[in-house]
């Protein structure tokens, strides 16, 4: 398989503070995501991946390179950093067309490539005259991806782009992701709001102080998990009278009944749901609502990080 | 978890164009000309343009020559355009990290020595330009004194002032690149070689920029303001010298420091 970012024992410290610690994994093509809280060493990596900052240990490769002051690899990086600042006092195309210069584009063609790359991340040919200054937050996510994009990379790495986002926009911008996968680019994109990526993501890599807690598909990473079990919210005019049902038929590993909430933890999911309908007839309870709890991305790293 | 580094995806298999030297001066140059003539630089020149021409009033007397080169040369040319250098080439990178949006040039092809040197040209340029303006203001005004013959010395102290502008980018650069306190650094710099070591009757008074400006100039920069024993041409190869010695240690410098953005601290 063709890795696109390896990390082997990587570990990254600014004097005493700790970055990352002996991380490993491997990333392969698609979007992954890149996920933990603030702190958790994401900006870190994505400095390492970008040849920002060299690894303490380790070793980290991205196509198969080392990033660091290494010109052929870095022009295959499309980079949309965390943070607002850009050049306020220019109009975007100025900005995008002295940055396309710079990935190497000539100068007569940097102005129509700097359009078409405004154009990709659809932000309207209205607001072109204005400075990136007096543009709204979301407007200048669209400028720094479109400067991520210039010069056709093959991978973007994207460190927390959705921040500060109406719903809206992070759907946007979601959608400009998708477009750019569909057309071969790689994406690495990092949050610590996990729900973001869950619908963007085809893999993981979750970080939780400077470790890599587990990394690859959500379905294999619930695999690696010892006693991993599915949690069910059932909503019931009869909670503990269900949960004595289910017990009895030796389906659960154990419940809580809070109010109208029976929470379940199922010992064969497979089996479980197979025969669900019939649990519920023979009990007769109401069920006004069910939600599984433990098929999203922020249930499976907080299993992971206990 | 553990991994071995085999099986990577094919390096190799695809070579793109890598932004070499001349399109990384023609990236930056294009940023920093529409900065320079943005209107919040404009305006930034013009109130340094007034007060230059009010100082040239304050400090020449009517018909005073000698007053005037005085405040041309010495004052002008050999304290107010390091000022100048130090705040414009020190700054070029040192402000990029400290905005972090120097993470958009480093993340790109050309190499960071690249980056370097297209700067100092951009610095260069823009401040070549802005210390033409001052100076045509300055001797306008001169002539509105009715300072006599003063468009004699014009040619030369374009000259030196490029020269001056040309070694003293590549300290302000390489000061700049050391430390985000570079204005400081800088002054203390210059306190110490250009204004101290400068008028030691010594060789070691070549290391400063302003001793090779003076014999360009002819005579010891505190003595004199005269084309007499002048010898632009050795004045000229010091500069030279000195610019080449501190871009070249800028290009080092930032090619293998790693600096953290914002906070003005390096590892």
């Amino acid at each position: 398989m063709n890795y696109i970012v390896q990390a082997k024992e990587l570990s990254c410290f600014y004097g005493m503070v700790l970055g990352l610690n002996n991380v490993s994994f491997n990333l392969g093509s698609g979007i992954t995501g890149l996920v933990g809280p603030n702190g958790a060493g994401k900006s870190t990596l994505i400095k390492l991946m970008t040849g920002q900052i060299k690894p303490s240990s380790g070793q980290l490769l991205v196509f198969g390179q080392k990033p660091w002051n290494n010109p052929q690899i870095l022009s295959r990086i499309g980079y949309c950093p965390e943070h607002e600042y850009v050049h306020k006092e220019m109009l975007p195309i100025d900005w995008l067309r002295s940055l396309a210069m710079l990935s190497g584009i000539p100068f007569g063609k940097a102005q129509s490539i700097s359009k078409e790359a405004l154009k990709t991340v659809k932000l309207s040919e209205r607001h072109w005259k204005k400075k990136i200054g007096s543009y709204s937050k979301g407007m200048r996510q669209r400028v720094k991806l479109a400067q991520a994009i210039l010069h056709e990379p093959k991978l973007i790495i994207l460190d927390e782009p959705m921040n500060g986002l109406d719903p809206m926009g992070r759907q946007e911008i979601g959608n400009i992701l998708k477009d750019l996968k569909n057309s071969g680019i790689h994406v690495i994109i990092s949050s610590h709001i996990l729900h973001e990526l869950e619908s963007l993501c085809n893999d993981f890599v979750m970080l939780n102080w400077g470790r890599a807690l587990a990394s690859g598909r959500q379905s294999k990473i619930r695999k690696e998990i010892k006693n991993w079990s599915e949690q069910i919210a059932i909503r019931t005019n009869q909670p503990q009278q269900l949960a004595e049902h289910l017990v009895s038929l030796d389906t659960l590993k154990g419940y809580l009944v809070e109010g109208e909430e029976l929470i379940i933890w199922l010992k064969r999911p497979e089996s479980f749901y197979q025969k669900w309908p019939e649990y519920l007839v023979d009990c007769e309870a109401e069920v006004y609502d069910v939600q599984n709890k433990s098929q999203t991305l922020t249930s499976l790293f907080e299993r992971i990080a206990q | 978890m553990t991994t071995t580094l085999t099986d990577t995806a094919d390096s190799t298999a695809e070579q793109r164009t890598i932004a070499g030297l001349k399109q990384a001066i023609l990236g930056i140059g294009y940023l920093r000309m529409k900065e320079m003539f943005s209107s919040k630089s404009l305006l930034a020149v013009s109130g340094v343009s007034m007060i230059l021409i009010l100082i040239t009033f304050i400090t020449v007397a009517s018909g005073n020559a000698g007053q005037f080169q005085t405040w041309m040369f010495h004052l002008f040319a050999l304290r107010f355009v390091p000022l100048m250098c130090l705040e414009r080439a020190g700054g070029s990178l040192r402000n990029e990290i400290k905005d972090y949006t120097i993470e958009y040039l480093w993340t790109r092809s050309p190499k960071k020595s690249h980056l370097v040197i297209a700067e100092y040209i951009s610095s260069v340029i823009v401040t070549a330009f802005r210390v033409f303006i001052f100076t045509t203001l300055i001797h306008a005004t001169g002539m509105y004194l009715e300072i006599t013959d003063i468009f004699s010395m014009f040619g030369r102290i374009l000259m030196i002032e490029l020269f001056a502008i040309l070694a003293y980018s590549a300290l302000a650069m390489l000061i700049g690149l050391l430390t985000g306190k570079y204005m400081i650094l800088g002054v203390i710099y210059g306190l110490i070689v250009e204004i101290g070591i400068s008028q030691v009757p010594l060789n070691l008074n070549k290391i400063s920029v302003s001793h090779h400006l003076a014999t360009m100039m002819g005579g010891p920069s505190s003595l004199a303001y005269t084309h007499a024993g002048a010898n632009p041409f050795m004045g000229a190869l010091g500069c030279t010298v000195i610019a080449a010695i501190g871009l070249g240690a800028a290009c080092i410098l930032f090619s293998n420091k790693q600096y953290r953005m914002g906070n003005e601290k390096e590892s």
